[in-house]
């Protein structure tokens, strides 16, 4: 009995290894393979195209669309055509993981914009690093996925990092002596409350009370009575709309709201916000990208955002027509021109020539999402945190662009 | 004091989804799972025929109920009678569950994923009692638990219907011999049910925003307050929910935000080892007669 | 009466009533003797609706009733007092009698019966506000039998009414049916004491695991000793 086993372990063990270096032959092979002249160049595009998370993966590919068009209109990338393999993954991340196996091993895709969702793109992450596939990441927020672990992964929106960051420092600028903080008990929750405390620690303050809840409950009072008995002036919400929305409600049973300012991240921001939280809305802000938000008095966003918008709004209809968020999709369109320029620029397809050029030159590039992206050496986070801005939540022109505050 | 009418208004509300659950569970001796769902197309049903019929409450409120007891009916006729005799099957565990789904998503589509504002009875107004402010809706949402619940008691004690019901929920099949049909009075057991609920809905609404998720983390607590007070027992219902919503309210103040859920579990889970029966089978209720009262 | 020709009843897969057939004539007390086990409550059960025999016919004056649901043959006037009497014992004596009458909504009918129930059981009325699991045995029984005549029946089928009880109490229950049945209501009676049943029967038929195995008059059965060793143990 006990040979046979060692037998057939030494055995797996062998297939293993042989299975191993197959693969990494392989890989070299493909490293070969990219050259200066490719007859087309293949790009993933992954996200939750249906299921409740659905306008944000239409979001980005609506982008992804419309720089695809017009680069195979302008003559491709380095001649060659892009091609565009789509898949929904409807934010599973089991889904996400098969997908991209597929994608990268059938569909021969060389670099991928996506997933969209934050747990997807975790799930489908490793397979592109062992494969040295860079992907661009337009949506997911989570901190983690931007790591020296995933070396060909970039990100464009405002990391949950960068928005902490960006709500403490607005705070800390405004001079706010005692700074609440808020939020769940959710992985979502205590990972911005993570984030904000060593904000927070950076500006050398501590905060004047840490206040936690659990997601979805129906009584806030006793959040709201903390945030009183603390005597906060400012409190920083780490908190999904609906529940933020009945902690203002809250506050102003408990006859604290007048007293307060509230600044939340980008998932406080919900379209019925002001209606759910009553006449206490008045008091709440939110941050948003600089470049996509109106100047006080003005109605229009400045030259190329301002063009940006209405590409989208003439290829995809106003806001209330097609659901999705412009500064999204401007974000998914950016994706593939990153990948058009840095190729270009590198003068091939190989991705570790492409990723060198994402990050020692971005100031060069053009972007209609923000004014530069950020990406360095050390850091693959694209959106710099000087470009949030503080806007009153619900005041917004055409359903979907923020007024900055006078 | 406002701590007080706000564990009572939330402990009234638990006390109406363990009295919905009750109803049902009292005659067929199954636990509805899908009713989260249906207190939540109550609430959804309403408030779309509110804003977007333009109708008044009352008239909002009864179109409500009667969509709920239709909804009730086939969920009955659907997941549970299908099934034949539930004495030895436990099948209607999967179907209700997946019923409450079905209706889930299908809210989400007819609904969208989106919470609304639902009105507060009254307009949310606000009077001052002892310094504190009490909303008007609070105070109604304790009314109304408590007419519901003594009405129920009525019903359930003095009527023909009444006595059938509980003759059903302790021997179905003597009860059959009555002339009685069983499964019309679980038929009617679960429109009650559902009338309940959409009246729940209205009141929880104001509270949770009416949206299709707007009953997941309460409808748990629902069934902890019915196993509180002994499921299928309408007093226990109350006594259960009552005590659910002081015991939160008390963990409130003692442990940080968060944990209020754990403990009032762990409170639950202590009574339902104790007192299998749930709190109104202690003796000291019962003063040496018979167990618990069924109904 | 009734008539019940070639009647298989089972539980699943097991056939426990193999292919019986027997009737009954208005006016006469007819008792179905059996010893544990033997099927007798599988059949009244079935006459009565709560079961679904296998293959046969169940015809009720006339009328095949077989597929019947319980309620519809209370209103045609069959009624089933059930083995182990079956009160309701958190609801009062009351209540328990009212519910013997629930398809009744004729409030003068159901006040009449109350009436000459009272009369015929006086302990009831006396007891009437009492919980039914707070009766003794014999008061459950007689109980059990007032709830069933709530609604006039013209065929009352007893299942074992003497179960459990004490010897001089079971002489009563079965006065007591003698008496009903002199008041023109026909009974059906399944036994396994069968000495005080055979009595008051006008005739008997003796059920062995599922099988009729003899039929005769209640004298002439009660007594052929042979029979009862032969069948009923003792007698
Ligand atoms: N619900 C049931 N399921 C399966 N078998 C049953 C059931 N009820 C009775 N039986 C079986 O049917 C046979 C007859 O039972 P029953 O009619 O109760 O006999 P009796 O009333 O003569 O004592 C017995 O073998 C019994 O085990
Ligand atoms: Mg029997």
């Amino acid at each position: 009995m006990r040979r046979k086993s060692a037998v057939s372990l030494s055995s797996i063990i062998l297939s293993m290894t042989l299975l191993f270096t197959g693969c990494s032959s392989a890989n070299n092979d493909k490293a070969k393979e990219a050259s200066s002249k490719p007859k087309e160049i293949v790009i993933g595009n992954i996200g939750a195209m249906t299921g409740s998370s659905a306008v944000l993966g239409r979001a980005q590919s609506q982008g992804v669309d419309l720089a695809v068009k017009e680069i195979n209109e302008n003559g491709g990338i380095l001649g060659a055509k892009v091609k565009v393999v789509n898949r929904d993954d409807g934010a599973d991340p089991t889904k996400s993981k098969t997908f991209m196996e597929e994608l990268v091993d059938k569909e021969k895709v060389e670099y991928v914009v996506g997933p969209t969702n934050s747990t997807p793109a975790a799930a489908s992450m490793a397979y592109l690093q062992q494969n040295k596939i860079i992907s661009i990441l337009p949506i997911a927020t989570s901190t983690q996925l931007i790591s020296p672990n995933n070396p060909y992964a970039f990100r464009l929106l405002p990391s949950n990092e960068i928005q902490a960051k960006a709500i403490v420092k607005i705070a800390v600028e405004e001079k706010f002596k005692r700074i609440a903080l808020v939020a769940d008990t959710s992985a979502l929750g205590t990972d911005g409350m993570s984030v904000m405390e060593e904000a927070m620690k950076s500006h050398g303050v501590t905060p004047a009370a840490k206040v936690t809840y659990k997601a979805d409950d129906s009584d806030m009072t006793p959040v709201a009575q903390k945030i009183k008995d603390a005597k906060a002036d400012v409190a920083l919400f780490w908190t999904l709309g609906a529940d933020g929305a009945k902690i203002v409600r809250a506050l102003e049973r408990v006859d604290y709201i007048k007293d307060l300012e509230i600044i939340g991240y980008t998932g406080l921001n919900m379209p019925n916000f002001n209606e759910l939280a009553g006449p206490g809305a008045e008091k709440v802000n939110t941050v948003t990208p600089g470049s996509w938000a109106l100047d006080p008095g003005k109605t229009e966003l400045t030259g190329k955002y301002w063009d940006m918008y209405q590409k989208v709004v003439s290829e995809y209809g106003e806001k209330a027509k097609r659901d999705t968020s412009a500064s999204m999709i401007a974000s998914g369109y950016d994706a593939v021109y990153l990948l058009k320029w840095a190729i270009e620029k590198a003068g091939t397809t190989d991705s570790d020539k492409v990723k060198a050029v994402l990050e020692t030159d971005i100031k060069d590039f053009d972007s209609v999402y923000v004014k530069s992206y950020a990406f360095s050496k050390d850091s693959h986070e694209g959106f710099p945190v000087d470009e949030l801005f503080k806007v009153k939540i619900g005041e917004m022109a055409y359903d979907e662009i923020y007024k900055k505050a006078d | 004091m406002q701590e007080i009418v706000t564990a009572l208004a939330n402990g009234s509300i638990y006390a109406l989804m363990a009295l919905a659950i009750g109803i049902i569970y009292s005659t067929t001796q199954i636990i509805n799972f899908a009713h989260g769902s249906v207190i939540m197309i109550g609430a959804m049903s309403s408030y779309w025929l509110l804003s977007f019929a333009q109708m008044n409450f009352i008239t909002a409120m009864l179109l409500a109920v009667l969509i709920n007891i239709v909804l009730s009916i086939v969920i009955y006729k659907v997941s549970v009678e299908k099934l034949g005799d539930l004495t030895n099957n436990s099948r209607w565990i999967v179907t209700l569950f997946g019923a409450g789904i079905i209706i889930d998503n299908t809210a989400r589509i007819l609904f969208g994923t989106e919470p609304k504002a639902y009105p507060y009875l009254f307009d949310g107004k606000v009077i001052p009692i002892f310094g504190s402010k009490i909303m008007v809706h609070e105070i109604m949402m304790i009314l109304v638990a408590v007419v519901i619940g003594i009405v129920y008691q009525i019903v359930i004690q003095k009527t023909n219907f009444g006595r059938a019901v509980r003759a059903v929920s302790f021997r179905p099949d003597t009860s059959r011999l009555m002339g009685i049909r069983s499964n019309h009075i679980v038929l009617i057991c679960f429109a009650i049910s559902g009338a309940v609920a959409a009246i729940s809905g209205a009141l929880i609404a104001p509270i949770t925003f009416a949206s299709y998720t707007m009953t997941y983390s309460i409808g748990i607590k629902a069934f902890a307050a019915a196993l509180i007070g002994g499921l299928g027992n309408t007093k226990g219902a109350f006594i259960g929910g009552i005590s659910l919503g002081l015991i939160e309210e008390i963990a409130n103040m003692v442990v940080p935000g968060g944990l209020k859920d754990a403990i009032s579990f762990l409170i639950m889970i202590i009574v339902i080892i104790v007192l299998p029966g749930g709190i109104l089978s202690a003796k000291l209720f019962n003063k040496g007669e018979l167990n618990a009262e069924k109904v | 009466m009734l008539q019940v020709e070639n009647l298989t009843i089972g539980y699943g897969k097991t056939e426990v009533v193999h292919n019986i057939s027997f009737h009954v004539q208005k006016g006469e007390i007819i008792t179905i003797l059996g010893a544990n086990g033997a099927g007798k409550s599988t059949i009244l059960n079935t006459i009565v609706g709560l079961h679904q025999a296998k293959d046969g016919s169940i015809r009720f004056q006339g009328k095949e009733i077989s597929k019947a649901r319980p309620d519809q043959l209370v209103k045609q006037g069959i009624r089933l007092v059930p083995e182990g009497r079956q009160i309701f014992p958190q609801h009062t004596v009351l209540e328990n009698i009212l519910l013997g009458a629930y398809i009744e909504k004729n409030a003068n009918k159901i006040d009449s019966r109350l009436q000459s129930i009272f009369e015929r059981f006086p302990r009831l009325e006396e007891r009437k506000n009492q919980m039914g699991g707070t009766l003794s045995g014999g008061e459950q029984q007689m109980l059990a039998i007032a709830r069933a005549l709530m609604t006039d029946p013209t065929l009352l089928i007893l299942d074992e009414p003497s179960l459990g009880l004490a010897p001089i109490i079971v002489g009563e229950v079965f006065d007591l049916l003698k008496q009903i049945s002199s008041s023109g209501v026909t009974v059906l009676l399944v036994e396994q004491m069968a000495n005080s049943a055979l009595k008051i029967s006008d005739r008997a038929y003796v059920l062995e695991t599922g099988r009729i195995v003899l039929e005769g008059k209640g004298e002439e059965i009660r007594n052929n000793s042979d029979i009862a060793k032969a069948y009923l143990g003792s007698i």
